[in-house]
């Protein structure tokens, strides 16, 4: 039944474009629902129309003979058409309800997989809140492409053809007159979901623009009450929604004199007067019952005049939402896997063979032309001022990116040859800003490693001196963190993240100036932690601290991109001005209070 | 940062129980149409003549059949397609201009309520905001305002459906048959029962649904906002099989849903048909006791669908109707919002000459019982440079950044600045002359220019190019791809670490205050890009009152005093030789610690680590204790200590090059103004503030 589980190809290999995207894949995840839904739906139109007939060949019963026995089986025919209606309405209704939720929920999972999957340099151009609203939001408008909309007007289709066949039947020329009537009423009415669409996509957009801008001033509130600046934001604020409000007065004109509803209106008005005078001049072949057929037929389509706007609309919206995701999933990735994938065993040197680098979608240079070698099992610190690309260097060594020139050589391979699973398997990155995830400080421990037990992740905690306060908690490793949970501090974030580094127990650990933020008293205590973290592994640490700095096997100093100097500690202090420089601002031990 | 993904409006719990009468939150929403009486009275009539109209055209149409079953001719034919067709189109015209009166009056409905929420949120206290759920306030902006609108929306055409459904009965009445109306009557209780189930399951399901919807919906933000932590290290397929779990249990509400409405609509059209059956069969009868001639049984049959329609489309917008209050009612609860701290109605502005500040016995708690800061005595000198210091969780920033600016009032004590208490200045002179640097960077969707220029609005760009130069952030915004009209997105998803705060930095200094409050403002800085801010602050703040919260020692050392904060209790002030012939908490901090920060590494004891855990464990004890506290209070404690789960991301230390001794680099001087444009920068600050306080 789920498809998704059992297929290999990705939407974006099976389909050419978003159009064969829109009206094949959903059709191919239930064709079987799809198929029994579309004659259910056939015989429920027909038995919904069936009675506006009957009702007129009761009348002439009734006109020419009376009561009869005919005369109620016309009438208990309603009832029976009605049943039947009821159960195929019901089982084709259903099924194409549960085809559209479940495309509703295989696009939706792999529309995530996807972007997920996709790499950084996609995640950095794109606003993480419009993928959100384009994975809940549009894959639902989507659905509702399918269902209400296509269901709905495929039932048209069926109850319009019963109709023209009756009526047909009636009278061929107002049959006719109303196939061609209703061609150019399609024509108006989607020329009229074309003016609209755009409107509509607009305010979607608007209205996002509302909720961004409305939830950052919120998120900054003390920023925007420290600087006064509440009536400043209100104003700005206000000029956002009067955008909005001006759009949806724009399309409520647009909607408003639906001329594609007059071409029924008259239609139908015509229509009667034609028949009328058609039967008084033939009482014969025209009578009273097909009088009112006619009539009670077009009224019935006049009703659907209520609904085709809105599923046109629907069916509208959901192709270019179609076409949204399709741009987004079928974004082109720089990061390519290896055709032929290489094992390294990271026991040789780590070596930066003039690397330079810019960020996917920019032109900036921010690595230039850098070259340094790392021992194997050596403890290397980066020094440099703010934006000099530190956390870059880490970025790359990670392979979330690729250097735009020069070779990262792991053993002596490029790391282009070393699938990005295999690389970050062996490096592992505590980062500058921790995330944790809003789940149990077990499962965060464990991020890194799905397997490990719970003796393990006990173990990593205590390892980074971690477990003392964890323990504390009254739900000690199934704490809740985040927002409806317990909050940490700093220095427990930051602890917590070292645990789930040391489960992951990699080759190449990875540290971004994480103890910047954090006291006194628990840096000391991290720094054990972290002690035990470095143990016999490469490490390469983002760090401003002397001791640090002063312990390090070899410093990476670096400016604007650039290495300038590299060497020991001591070597620097005796060579590098730049080095020196430096130092005398790091913090030094005093010597006693004076 | 680091939780990101809840700006997303991932999942929120939601109140589905009115905590407000029925009539009030109505009466609300009564008080919204009430603006618009003139447009909704002109849309009334509109809508009486078009359903006058609409129910006029089937007489005619029975007019028609009844005149056809006897001997006319063609004129009358003409006539009654000529009247049928006018009566048609005026309905349409009609309800032409009224769809165009109801989106002006609705999109200007929406805009009323959406500017009233706001206003009202943006005064709130920050209490408040802080400790909704994120995601909370801003639904109340977006989509809570939307389904007032569609409750608006509905409360006007039921007046349309309401006055289709009187004047069909009474149509059928006066020109059918008093039988025909009763069978009429009578599918009304039955789809009255139909809706009535639909409002029982239907709520239910879609609560669940819409609950499915957030969970997944706040997984996959999350998932987002952390990709690259499940990148490093390799989650991406577990996480995707998570929220497979998460989709299927949506879906399985959804299928439950789907099968309910479907059950539904059928059942609706059947009830119609029948009604059509039974109305036949009756009509023939009485037709043949020659009471009813075949277009009034026509006409019946018509009416008597029509007078099904709006029943069915009460009914099935009654649950919307009821969300649409509950969403009325969580709006009240924000326009009822009555600030607490807000302008005394005697306030004035701070006076401008005094600035020193003096905390007088200040306790406080932000929920109550649970003291965060007690009894605290301090007062600091105008000009006075104060290294406020203490471990994570002591209160350093509730004291300086949410006391001082009166973010927040205190329960016990008073605050005064100068011989002004802060309770009795306004709120906008007050914060104008406090600037701060929050742990947190925060930047807004803007251009760094604007950014800068948030606090100082008449700022010139060139101003802002001096200020940068000084701290040593121009090189790096010039190197953005658009310099300084790079619009910053997503709070700087783009910028260095450093380079974020490198910016509030700016900001601060550039909107000139006579206060500052540091709050670990360069913690994410190297030392040398440290010591250019450091710098810049004396050059263009000496002599400005300051707080500066701390880790690290050169900063604390070079402060005029130093005050330590312990558990809420200021628990030493003096200067640092003071505190040190105290051998008191800052001489053991010191000694034990902040050698730590030179070239030795600390090593500790077996007996000062168990110590250091001790105290650990009585820390989360107190907390523990705390939190019952709050559940038992109140009992609106959703977050735990911190209503915000971030405010400890960014701790760090204010290092200077004060006390050591200077290499002069040869090759950077300090910054690339030259003495001139240092001069003219240092002008620029003391001008606009109008007082210059010598020191
Ligand atoms: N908005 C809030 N609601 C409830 N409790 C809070 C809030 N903000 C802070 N607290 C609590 O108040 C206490 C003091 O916090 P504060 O942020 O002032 O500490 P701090 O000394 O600045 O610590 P740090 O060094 O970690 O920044 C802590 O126990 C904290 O959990
Ligand atoms: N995702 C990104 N897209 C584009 N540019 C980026 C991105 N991330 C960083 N940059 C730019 O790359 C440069 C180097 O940034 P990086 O984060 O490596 O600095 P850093 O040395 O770690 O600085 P810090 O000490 O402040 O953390 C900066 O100029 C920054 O603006
Ligand atoms: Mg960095
Ligand atoms: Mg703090």
């Amino acid at each position: 039944m789920n498809a998704t589980t059992e297929k290999k190809k990705l939407i974006t290999e099976r389909y050419s474009s978003f159009k064969k995207f829109f009206w094949l894949y959903w059709i191919k995840l239930n064709p079987k629902f799809i198929l029994v839904s579309i004659i259910g739906i056939a015989i429920t139109s027909f038995m919904e129309t069936w009675p506006a007939i009957l009702l007129g060949d009761g009348l002439d019963e009734l006109i020419n003979s009376g009561v009869t026995n005919q005369f109620y089986y016309y009438s208990i025919m309603i009832f029976v058409a009605a049943g039947i209606a009821w159960v195929a309405y019901f089982i084709s209704a259903y099924l194409w309800t549960l085809a559209g939720f479940r495309f509703e929920r295989d696009t939706r999972q792999e529309f995530f997989e996807v972007i997920h999957n996709h790499s950084m340099a996609f995640h950095d151009v794109n606003d993480s809140g419009v993928l959100l609203s384009m994975g809940m939001n549009e894959v639902a408008q989507m659905r509702m492409a399918y269902n209400p909309a296509i269901r709905q007007l495929v039932r048209q289709f069926f109850s319009i053809s019963v109709t023209i066949y009756f009526l047909w039947q009636i009278n061929s020329i107002i049959g006719i007159a109303l196939l061609l009537c209703l061609v150019w009423y399609l024509a108006l009415a989607w020329q009229y979901a074309k003016r609209i669409g755009p409107v509509r996509r607009k305010l979607a957009k608007e209205l996002g623009e509302v909720s961004s801008s409305s939830q950052e001033i919120f998120r900054g509130i003390d920023v925007v009450r420290s600087y006064g600046n509440e009536e400043v934001e209100q104003k700005k604020f206000s000029k956002v929604s009067n955008n909005y409000a001006e759009l949806i007065k724009t399309e409520g004109y647009l909607s408003s004199f639906y001329w594609p509803g007059l071409v029924l209106v008259v239609f139908t008005a015509v229509a009667f007067g034609y028949s009328m005078m058609l039967m008084m001049s033939s009482r014969q072949d025209f009578t009273v019952g097909d009088l009112t057929k006619v009539i009670a037929l077009l009224l019935a389509l006049n009703r659907f005049n209520f609904f085709i706007p809105r599923l046109l609309l629907m069916l509208q919206a959901g192709l270019i939402n179609a076409e949204r995701l399709w741009g987004v999933m079928t974004f082109d990735d720089p990061m390519i896997e290896p055709e032929n994938p290489e094992r390294s065993e990271w026991t040789e040197s780590i070596v930066f063979e003039n690397v330079s680098f810019n960020y996917p979608g920019t032109s900036k240079e921010v690595l230039k032309d850098v070259s340094f070698t790392i021992p194997p099992g050596s403890n290397v610190a980066l020094l440099g001022g703010p934006g000099s690309g530190k956390t870059t260097v880490l970025k790359l060594l990670l392979r979330l990116y690729d250097p735009s020139e020069g070779i990262i050589r792991i053993n002596g391979l490029d790391m282009k040859d070393l699938p990005t699973k295999e690389v970050r398997s062996s490096v592992t990155l505590v980062e500058q800003d921790i995330f944790l995830f809003s789940d149990t400080i077990k499962a965060n421990i464990a991020f890194s490693r799905a397997t490990a037990t719970d003796e393990e992740i006990s173990l990593a905690a205590r390892r980074a001196k971690a477990a003392n306060f964890i323990e504390a908690m009254s739900d000690g490793y199934d704490t809740v963190i985040g927002e409806r949970g317990v909050t940490l501090s700093g220095g427990q974030r930051q602890r917590l993240a070292i645990a789930r580094a040391l489960l992951s127990d990699p080759k190449v650990l990875l540290l971004d100036d994480f103890a910047s933020a954090i006291d006194v008293k628990t840096e000391v205590q991290l720094r054990a932690g972290m002690d035990e973290l470095i143990k016999g592994r490469t490490s390469i640490m983002v760090t401003h601290r002397l001791s640090t700095l002063a312990d390090a096997d070899m410093i990476i100093l670096m400016k604007k991109g650039e290495v300038v100097d590299i060497g020991t500690h001591k070597e620097l202090l005796e060579h590098s001005e730049d080095y020196q420089f430096m130092c005398q601002y790091l913090p030094q031990k005093e010597n006693g209070g004076n | 940062m680091s939780h990101r993904g809840r700006r997303f409006g991932g999942f929120q719990e939601e109140k589905h129980q009115l905590t407000r009468p029925t009539r009030k939150v109505l009466g609300a929403l009564g008080i919204f149409l009430g603006n618009h009486r003139l447009g909704l009275f002109f849309s009334v009539v509109l809508i009486g003549l078009s359903s006058i109209a609409s129910v006029i055209s089937p007489i005619l149409l029975k007019d028609g059949i009844d005149l056809a079953t006897e001997d006319s001719n063609y004129q009358v034919a003409l006539w009654f397609m000529w009247v049928f067709l006018g009566l048609t189109l005026f309905s349409w015209i009609l309800s032409s201009i009224n769809t165009r009166v109801q989106a002006k009056i609705s999109s200007r409905m929406l805009f009323e309520v959406r500017e009233k929420i706001f206003d009202s949120l943006v005064h709130a206290d920050i209490d408040y905001l802080k400790n909704e759920q994120s995601g909370n306030v801003t639904a109340r902006i977006t989509s809570d305002t939307e389904e007032v609108g569609t409750g608006l929306g509905i409360i006007i055409s039921s007046g349309i459906q309401v006055l289709l459904l009187v004047s069909s009965f009474v149509i059928i009445v006066t020109q059918v048959h008093w039988l025909v109306a009763l069978i009429a009557l009578v599918s009304v209780p039955v789809a009255l029962v139909l809706s009535a189930i639909l409002a029982y399951f239907g709520k239910r399901i879609i609560i669940n649904i819409r609950r499915a919807f957030g969970v997944v919906s706040g997984k996959m933000a999350e998932n987002l906002a952390g990709v690259t932590i499940s990148k490093s290290f390799n989650r991406e397929d577990e996480l995707a099989e998570e929220l497979k779990k998460l989709n299927q249990e949506h879906y399985n509400y959804n299928k439950k849903f789907g099968l309910l409405m479907q059950l539904m609509m059928p059942t609706i059209n059947a009830v119609s048909l029948i009604t059509l059956g039974v109305i036949l069969i009756v009509g023939g009868i009485l037709n043949a006791d020659g009471v009813l001639t075949i277009g009034e049984i026509y006409l019946g049959a018509v009416l008597a669908q029509r007078f099904l329609m709006p029943v069915i489309h009460l009914s099935m917008s009654w649950p919307s109707f009821q969300s649409s209050l509950g969403a009325m009612d969580r709006i009240l609860d924000v326009l009822e919002i009555e600030p607490k701290v807000t302008d005394a109605l005697d306030a004035k502005k701070l006076q401008t000459e005094d600035d020193a500040i003096h905390f007088e016995n200040v306790s406080f708690a932000y929920n109550k019982g649970v003291w965060v800061l007690e009894d605290i005595n301090l007062s600091v000198n105008s000009g006075e440079l104060i290294a406020v210091v203490g471990e994570t969780g002591a209160g350093k920033t509730t004291l300086c950044t949410a006391l001082l600016p009166r973010f927040y009032d205190v329960q016990k004590g008073s605050i005064r600045i100068g011989d002004d208490d802060i309770k009795d200045v306004e709120l906008y002179s007050l914060r104008k002359s406090i600037g701060m640097i929050l742990q947190e960077p925060y930047l807004f969707t803007a251009t760094v220019m604007d950014n800068i220029r948030y606090g100082a609005p008449e700022a010139s760009n060139e101003d802002i190019r001096d200020l940068c130069k000084l701290i040593g952030a121009d090189e790096f915004i010039e190197a953005l791809p658009k310099g300084y009209d790079t619009i910053v997105r997503e709070g700087g998803k783009k910028l260095s670490a450093g380079q974020r705060q490198m910016i509030t930095i700016a900001r601060m200094m550039l909107a000139n205050p006579r206060i500052l409050v540091l709050d670990e403002a360069t913690s994410r800085l190297d030392a040398y890009s440290e010591s250019l801010v450091q710098r810049a602050q004396e050059l263009l703040f000496k002599g400005r009152t300051t707080f500066v919260i701390a880790h690290r020692l050169s900063t604390i050392r070079n402060a005029d005093r130093i005050a330590v904060i312990d558990k809420g209790k200021l628990v030493e002030l003096g200067t640092h030789s003071e505190l040190l012939a105290k051998r008191g908490y800052y001489a053991e901090l010191y000694h034990t610690y902040y050698s730590f920060q030179g070239f030795e590494k600390v090593e500790l004891s077996q007996e000062e680590w168990s110590k250091i855990e001790q105290q650990e464990r009585e820390e989360m004890k107190r907390l523990a204790m705390m939190q019952e506290q709050m559940k038992k209070g109140k009992g609106q404690g959703k977050g735990m200590m911190k209503g915000q789960p971030t405010p400890h991301g960014a701790h760090g230390s204010t290092g200077s090059a004060h006390g050591s001794q200077k290499l002069v680099h040869p090759k950077q001087d300090m910054a690339d103004l030259s003495p001139e444009q240092k001069k003219k920068m240092m002008e620029k600050m003391k001008l606009k503030k109008g007082k210059v306080r010598k020191e």
